[in-house]
């Protein structure tokens, strides 16, 4: 550990803590209808598309309409995006000349961009063409972000709502998320990414390396919390991120819409410190979680040790970035469910490699994805406000609204369905002989890739601990002789699919619950949400849920690997 | 013509599979919205 490190650590804290309400402020006002700055010159785009979709933006829907459209729309992504990949060898824009990967692989590709998860048993290079990566991946990290952002402003919504019974209008909300927010950052990024150096080309090499247009999805990659690296070693690569600056503003660009979100939800919700009281329990956990991994990667493992090796762990690591903005960029991608890396998650020490895990298992909600990073928050919130009105004895209560039995039983679901979905696939596959086929190691660290495969992929993570697989190239590069490992392939789907619509679906259920409600104003007993010692409380519910989940299966993976000086 | 089409797009009856199970689990997920409905 170096002051230097721990400077940069902190610096990178406090830009996060200056571009929350600058951020926030603009999409409350892109999500409230308000004019903002690009309405004059996007605005007959708005308007366009919404001729053409033959959208009504003053009609509003219930959270059952709002769900069914977006599923509906999830749903038309899916089976555009399949036919994209499978057809890729028709399609134009494919100068290496791939053919298409096989069904199971694009099966789980599918179903991991539209749910945001961007979860890569593929890699790009050697598998995809450029009419893929373009119009089939890179318009799903648009539009599953956008997805996400709209539902958690549908939710928003409904909490900040006195009486009404609708959440907004899921498509106004898509659109004006894409035209409004997600477009203009994406643009201004990827040029400031191709300034740097990172590649945008139509070719399929240069000088015998690969090239393609890595800039353009560097950028939503990053910004949109998706994760899908158009390289399969990701930020690692020099053509996606070639220096400290393109690491700093790919670290900003991840965290900066989950993090601003807060304040937006404040604005929306008329009272700022809500925002900040659930912005701190998400940056105090995050500080965290960087902390240590940074102290544990600075330490190195007692493997390295007893091999003669002394100083931090460099296992894994670009030496262009070094250990303190590896730790700093393995705990955003891992808060924020983009994962994207710029090192080998493998490559952690024990302890290192458990905080990225930690921080998928508590649900992805330290910051989280875009939009259900915040969703899936406001159910621990819920839950934080159920047990203290257990405590003191009283009818729990948020933003006025009063918390009943119906509430309290979607918020359980929303919030469990995830580590449960996790559990249940971790054992499936590591108790049989078609998961195992997946393994690369064996040991805890065998056990590890499992348990950190279906974490991600339940969570919308997508970042891999490596090693697992369900892809074989045996002729790479290119799909031919290729074959998919199915019953990785079609389990991690289930896990993606599950993890990503039965929070959505319940949070906009409770939303839809709570909009009904009439707005009490707060008397002496109401428990106040705004405080240190609820974002203390909030804090401590997300642990306990975490912990009591999740321990007995972190002893068996990298906790074990932590204490051992074997390498595995 | 299938056969030819199925050679140049690589395509096999696994897609149609993979389509239909595309479809059962929205299906599923849509069938949700009326189960939480009624929580």
């Amino acid at each position: 550990m170096t002051a230097r490190g721990w400077i940069q650590l902190t610096a990178f804290l406090g830009l996060i803590v200056a571009i929350t309400p600058l951020l926030g402020g603009y999409m409350a006002r892109v999500f409230g209808g308000e004019r903002v700055l690009l309405q004059r010159a996007l605005g007959p785009a708005e308007r366009a598309l919404y001729r053409l979709l033959r959208v009504d933006p003053r009609q509003e829907h219930d959270w059952k309409g709002y769900a069914r459209a977006t599923l509906a729309f999830s749903l038309v992504s899916w089976l555009v995006l399949y036919a994209i990949l499978r057809l890729q060898g028709s399609l134009p824009f494919n100068p290496a000349g791939f053919g298409a990967a096989p069904w199971d692989v694009t099966f789980n590709t599918a179903s991991s961009f539209v749910t945001n998860t961007n979860w890569q048993y593929y890699a790009g290079e050697t598998t995809l063409s450029n009419f893929s990566q373009m119009a089939g991946l890179a318009v799903q990290n648009f539009a599953s972000a956008a997805v996400g952002i709209a539902v958690v402003v549908a939710v928003i919504r409904g909490f900040a709502a006195r009486s009404a019974s609708t959440l907004g209008n899921f498509w106004v909300d898509l659109t004006r998320c894409i035209l409004y927010v997600l477009l203009p950052i994406a643009f201004v990024a990827a040029l400031v990414l191709v300034s740097q150096g990172v590649v945008q080309s139509l070719a399929a090499a240069h000088d015998g390396i690969v090239v393609g247009p890595v800039a353009s999805q560097e950028a939503i990659k990053e910004l949109g919390t998706n994760g899908g690296g158009f390289f399969n070693v990701n930020s690692a690569m020099p053509f996606e991120n070639p220096s400290g600056f393109t690491n700093l503003v790919e670290m900003l660009l991840i965290i900066c819409i989950p993090a601003a979100l807060t304040a937006t939800f404040g604005r929306m919700v008329g009272n700022r410190r809500q925002g900040w009281a659930i912005f701190a329990g998400m940056f105090a956990l995050f500080a965290v979680a960087v902390a240590i991994v940074y102290a544990a990667e600075s330490h190195g493992s007692p493997a390295q040790h007893l091999a003669g090796i002394g100083g931090g762990n460099f296992e894994g690591k670009e030496t262009r970035f070094g250990i303190a903005s590896s730790s700093l960029f393995a705990a955003i991608t891992t808060v924020t469910s983009c994962g994207a890396v710029n090192a080998a998650m493998e490559s952690l020490t024990g302890i290192g490699g458990s905080i990225p895990m930690a921080n998928m298992m508590t649900g992805e909600v330290v910051f989280g994805g875009v939009g259900s990073g915040l969703a899936s928050m406001l159910l621990f919130v819920l839950l934080a406000v159920f047990i203290a009105g257990l405590m003191v004895g009283r009818t729990p209560e948020y933003l006025g609204k009063k918390i009943g039995a119906r509430e309290v039983k979607l918020t359980m679901i929303g919030a469990l369905a995830v580590p449960l979905l996790v559990l249940f696939t971790t054992a499936v596959a590591i108790a049989t002989r078609a998961g195992k086929v997946s393994l690369f190691a064996h040991g805890p660290q065998g056990f590890s890739e499992t348990l950190y495969a279906y974490t991600s992929q339940a969570n919308n993570n997508g970042s891999a601990f490596a090693g697992y697989t369900g892809f074989v190239q045996p002729n790479a590069p290119g799909n031919d002789g290729a074959f998919g490992i199915t019953f990785a392939d079609l389990l991690g789907s289930v896990a993606m699919l599950a993890g990503r619509f039965l929070p959505i679906l319940a949070v906009l259920a409770v939303a839809g619950a709570l909009a009904g409600r009439r707005t009490a104003p707060a008397g002496p007993g109401t428990m106040r949400t705004d405080t240190p010692t609820f974002v203390v409380l909030l804090i401590g519910t997300i642990l306990l849920v975490a912990l009591l989940t999740f321990v007995p299966a972190l002893l068996l993976g990298p906790v074990v690997q932590g204490l051992t000086d074997r390498m595995f | 013509l299938i056969r030819r089409g199925r050679r140049r797009t690589h395509s096999s009856p696994m897609d149609l599979l993979a389509i239909a199970l595309a479809l059962l689990a929205f299906a599923a997920l849509l069938a949700l919205i009326e189960g939480f409905d009624r929580v």
